[in-house]
């Protein structure tokens, strides 16, 4: 009967129960869509700059990461992929070598990094190949070919068939030289990468660059950005004892994580403010229905209840108004999330600025356990919390002065 | 008239601490969200201010002028002319501030242990400190002397990676204007510290020097300016496109769509965020105030019994609902200006650094306090309160006195 | 005036003061009561404003401690007890019929009568079993579903009657019951009282300057200044 009660107690002031009910269905309802925005936005951030070149998490020799240089190797790569391909979680390991060369056609130079992949793994890690516009992709048979980033190629004033020339320093300090068949262009919209980057067989680079059977880096990937992050004790592990070091998606995009993390914890600053302001309306709604009922508490006491039944039932009208609102705002908050999942979501005149970024010009949140129920419960949690003041106040209360107050 | 108010204003803040609790918890309602509407407004000021000082005032000034193609593919073939003397005579004049002409390339620069690529910036010294701070973020060595000047001026990180120091040598190799690669050898002249982006991506040294490895005559690939009073950009924009009809002028709007969208997303944002604060204190407000008014409806029946007009105690109520929520207003307001003034030495955000580079801004925020804008925000906060109590206040106003008396309480 | 010495009384009051401290001044509201009430009284209490007859009704009803003196109920010292065995007394030995306030709003008829059952651990269908009798023996069986704003004065007292009783109490504790009536419902409650008095045997005490109640009661208490003044059993 207590619950009866408490139902029912809500249901006296109407108006004063709808107007906590819309603060908390409002507060909540922002809160979940924009946490799923959020984090759908950030998934799609981090998937879009992994996937393109990257991979989930990579291992590289110490030092590295800092300064990438093609003499720090791993010197059995294809057993060491070999062997993270084996750690649950991770469905894809692939050896690369790297560096940075003057690529030239005739007189016509330019920089940019050359990176020796091996195309059968290459393609499970990274996305390059999807963005190839003209020719193919490399291919596991190819020994005499390259992909070039299409803006270098125009700059290079080369086309799909020409040989472009590969002039560097190989792993030993001298020169070395090569020239390769342009069998693809590729065209990323990140214009560092298209301006920058050419791909050749991870063979042939061995070869020329003097590394023998050496690379630089295994960039790993798996089925999601998650499944790599739980494996990464056992990946940890399995570089540690090879002298070498795993880095995970954080330290391979330290700005993309770090922008992330600034995002994150500004709006969060702003959501507690939010979440405060509406703690503080029930409070004072409940102060209110308190001191209102003093009387009724005074005879429900001289009666023979105990001041913990009266905390109890008014604990109990708490509860149930938060959840209720709460309940309600995760609901719509969901729903709408949900909707837009769908739909996406455009900010016309923001193509540009979300591009910088790698995002799509339609952006879509992603409704998940996390962002649908942590606001309603932080804010259930918050207003009980706040609740246990008046409650304590209750177990004070007295028959004789309760039935006397005005 | 005057005796009427003095004695709603007593009777006002005498009933606004009957219950001082409740008076304090609606106070600080609105207190917390005005102070979350103000020092969010003060932080994205900060924050727009830090993106538009990270792209415009270390390279891009407030727009730039290339040949047309430039912007999508920057190489030397789409360099331009020296300013004709119609263009020159526009940049000059008010209301543009100053200009720089520069000579910008892909390169490659090679120490005795590693090649890396950058953009190689020839620039004039003297007309290039009036557009860009970098030559006053030099921490090691000195910046260039002059457009002759033959020395490099590299940034730490980029140093640091060649593992080279101040007085070494670099190679700079660059397509020249006959399709060879021209090769120079500089000495570190300077180190400048600015944000990693910067630092890694540019080498700055003497205009003609570079014009003279490229072979390019006196051709130079852009113009960038500054206008000091934003809102005359257009104006100069539209001059300089008359004076130049053949070249391609973009404000900084167009050259860095992020700070540009930054900027305008962050004044909308401030607004939506007040709006939802607003519609939550709106609530705190009408529900106290409502309560306020159910709890003392036998005072204003015997107060109308005595003779007051029920205009009067509607403006009771609406007296006391603003004082009640100036009081919190201004708790809030104090406390904003208190943090934002308290901030204005700089948020540094530390380890955030690059993240903040990502999103366009730079590591320190100066977070100022508006007074104008606030004072603005707080009033329309205020009067939108006072606006909502009408509610309750018309509610207290139709109190009978006969009903009133007699009202169970 | 003398103690009842043949049965052993549901009620002992002795040397029973209270002093309530108003700001900085002691305000003597009981100066020393003696009093014992048998099983089967029905007593009626009454005084001037002012002279401690709510304060002796409280001490009784085990609500409020003495500040000197000694409270027994049904053989049980009162002073002594916690607020939560105080509590308990109250629920189990005592049955409470206010001036206003009575009834929880929130409830229906029947339900308001059911919640002490419930506070005693009663089971959900005896509970409702006997509050739908209780409700009959007070003549308002038919009204079982109204909520207290859809009931009179007189429904709403009589419902706290039946609430009053519901429990068994050894005695039933009415302070002003019939303040707030016309003179048809305050006859009508307090014919009630005194015919329950007489089937159950419960003892009644309630505190009234109604002269209508007076008459009816088959003993007489008055207080003047917190001291017992008069005492006529009839």
């Amino acid at each position: 009967m207590l619950a009866v009660m408490a139902w029912r107690n809500l249901w006296r002031r109407p108006v004063r129960t709808g107007l906590s009910l819309i603060s908390m269905v409002l507060t909540t309802m922002l809160l979940v869509f924009m946490l799923s925005f959020q984090l759908g936005i950030y998934d799609t951030m981090k998937g879009n700059a992994l996937r393109l070149l990257d991979g989930f998490a990579q291992i590289q020799p110490p030092g590295y990461l800092a300064d990438p240089d093609i003499r720090k190797t791993i010197a059995a790569p294809g057993d060491l992929a070999a062997a993270a391909r084996k750690v649950p979680g991770v469905t894809a390991a692939a050896p690369r070598a790297s560096t940075y060369v003057i690529l030239s056609n005739g007189e016509l130079s330019y920089g940019g990094a050359v990176i020796g992949v091996d195309p059968t793994a290459e393609v499970q890690v990274s996305r390059l190949q999807a963005t190839v516009h003209h020719g193919r992709y490399l291919a596991a048979s190819d020994s005499d070919a390259i992909v070039l980033g299409d803006v270098l190629a125009r700059n290079l004033k080369l086309s799909l068939g020409d040989r472009v020339t590969l002039l560097g320093s190989s792993a030993d300090g001298g020169i070395a030289a090569d020239s390769l068949r342009i069998v693809g262009l590729f065209h990323t919209g990140m214009a560092e990468i298209d301006r920058q980057v050419a791909e050749m067989p991870l063979a042939r680079f061995q070869e020329s660059f003097g590394l023998g059977d050496a690379a630089n880096v295994i960039a790993l990937s798996g089925p999601s950005l998650g499944a790599v992050q739980r494996a990464q004790p056992a990946l940890t592990q399995l570089a540690q004892s090879q002298g070498l070091v795993l880095r995970d998606w954080a330290a391979l995009e330290p700005a993309l994580q770090q922008g992330i993390t600034l995002d994150f914890a500004t709006a969060l600053f702003w959501y507690a403010t939010l979440v405060i302001v509406v703690v503080f309306i029930i409070l004072n709604t409940l102060l209110m229905s308190v001191l209102e009922r003093t009387r009724e508490f005074g005879m429900l006491l001289a009666l023979g209840m105990r001041p913990m039944q009266i905390g109890r039932l008014v604990w109990m009208e708490l509860l149930m108004l938060s959840v209720m609102g709460n309940g309600i705002g995760a609901g719509l908050g969901a729903a709408l999330a949900a909707w837009l999942q769908v739909r996406g979501i455009v900010f016309p005149g923001f193509e540009g600025a979300l591009a910088l970024w790698g995002l799509p010009p339609r952006l879509y949140p992603t409704l998940s356990w996390t962002s649908a129920l942590s606001p309603p419960a932080v804010m259930v949690a918050c207003i009980a919390l706040a609740g246990t003041g008046v409650f304590l106040r209750l177990r004070r209360l007295e028959p004789v002065p309760a039935m006397r107050a005005a | 008239m005057n005796a009427a108010w003095s004695l709603l204003m007593a009777l006002a803040w005498r009933n606004l601490w009957r219950n001082p609790r409740r008076a304090a918890i609606t106070a600080i309602v609105v207190a917390a969200g005005l102070f979350s509407v103000l020092t969010l407004d003060a932080m994205m000021q900060a924050w727009a201010q830090s993106s538009r000082d990270a792209t415009l005032e270390l390279l891009t000034g407030s727009g730039q002028i290339h040949a047309q193609g430039w912007l999508d593919d920057p190489v030397l073939d789409h360099r331009m002319p020296a300013p004709s003397p119609e263009l020159s005579a526009t940049l000059n004049a008010a209301p543009i501030g100053g200009w720089a002409s520069r000579v910008t390339v892909p390169a490659v620069i090679q120490s005795e242990y590693k090649t890396l690529p950058l953009s190689l910036m020839g620039v004039d010294p003297a007309s290039e400190a009036r557009i860009s701070t970098i030559p006053d973020m030099v921490v090691e060595g000195s910046y260039l002397t002059g457009p002759d000047d033959g020395e490099i001026v590299l940034g730490r990180h980029l140093l640091e990676r060649l593992r080279t120091q101040l007085g070494r040598r670099v190679i700079v190799m660059a397509q020249a204007a006959d399709g060879t690669l021209a090769q120079r050898g500089f000495v570190v002249a300077g180190v400048f510290a600015g944000n990693t982006a910067i630092e890694d991506g540019y080498a700055f040294t003497g205009q003609r020097t570079v014009q003279q490895m490229l072979g390019i005559g006196s051709d130079i690939s852009e113009i960038a300016f500054r206008v000091p009073d934003n809102g005359q950009l257009g104006a100069a924009v539209t001059s300089l496109k008359a004076a130049a009809p053949e070249l391609d002028v973009k404000p900084w709007t167009a050259l860095s769509p992020m700070a540009a969208a930054m900027d305008s997303a962050m004044g909308s944002y401030v607004w939506i965020w007040l709006g939802i604060v607003f519609v939550l204190m709106a609530i705190g407000i009408v529900n106290t105030q409502l309560m306020a008014v159910f709890e003392r409806v036998r005072e204003f029946g015997l107060l109308m019994a005595l003779g007051m007009k029920p205009r009067l105690i509607l403006a009771l109520v609406c007296v006391e609902s603003a004082l009640l929520v100036g009081l919190g207003v201004a708790v809030g307001f104090v406390a904003s200006a208190a943090l934002t003034w308290g901030l204005s030495g700089g948020v540094d955000l530390g380890g955030l650094a690059q993240g903040a580079e990502y999103f366009g801004g730079s590591r320190m925020l100066y977070p100022h306090f508006d007074m104008a804008l606030s004072l603005r925000e707080a009033a329309l906060i205020w009067a939108l309160g006072v606006l909502v109590a009408l509610w309750p206040a018309a509610r207290a106003a139709r109190a009978n006195p006969v009903e009133a008396m007699s009202h169970e309480t | 005036m003398k103690p009842d010495t043949q049965v052993s009384p549901i009620v002992r009051c002795r040397g029973v003061t209270k002093v309530y401290r108003v700001g900085a001044v002691d305000v003597p509201a009981l100066s020393g009561i003696d009093l014992d009430l048998a099983p089967g009284d029905f007593a009626t209490l009454a005084g001037p404003s002012g002279s401690g007859k709510t304060t002796l009704l409280n001490m009784i009803g085990g609500l409020d401690r003495p500040t000197s003196g000694t409270v027994e109920i049904d053989g049980q010292e009162v002073t002594a007890l916690s607020s939560g065995a105080r509590a308990a007394l109250r629920l189990h030995r005592i049955g409470f019929v206010f001036q206003a306030y009575n009834l929880v709003p929130v409830l229906s008829a029947l339900e308001n009568v059911a919640l002490t059952l419930q506070l005693l651990g009663v089971g959900p269908a005896e509970r409702a079993e006997r509050a739908r009798v209780a409700l009959d023996e007070v003549g308002i069986g038919a009204l079982a579903d109204r909520r207290p704003a859809y009931l009179s004065g007189g429904q709403q007292q009589r419902v706290a009657v039946a609430r009053a009783l519901v429990t068994r109490p050894v005695i039933v504790l009415a302070d002003e019951p019939t303040a707030n009536l016309d003179s048809t419902n305050a006859d009508g409650l307090i014919g009630l009282m005194s015919d329950l008095n007489r089937a159950s045997g419960t003892t009644f005490l309630i505190s009234s300057h109604d002269a209508r109640v007076i008459d009816r009661s088959r003993r007489h208490i008055e207080v003047v200044d917190g001291k017992v003044v008069s005492d006529d059993r009839r």
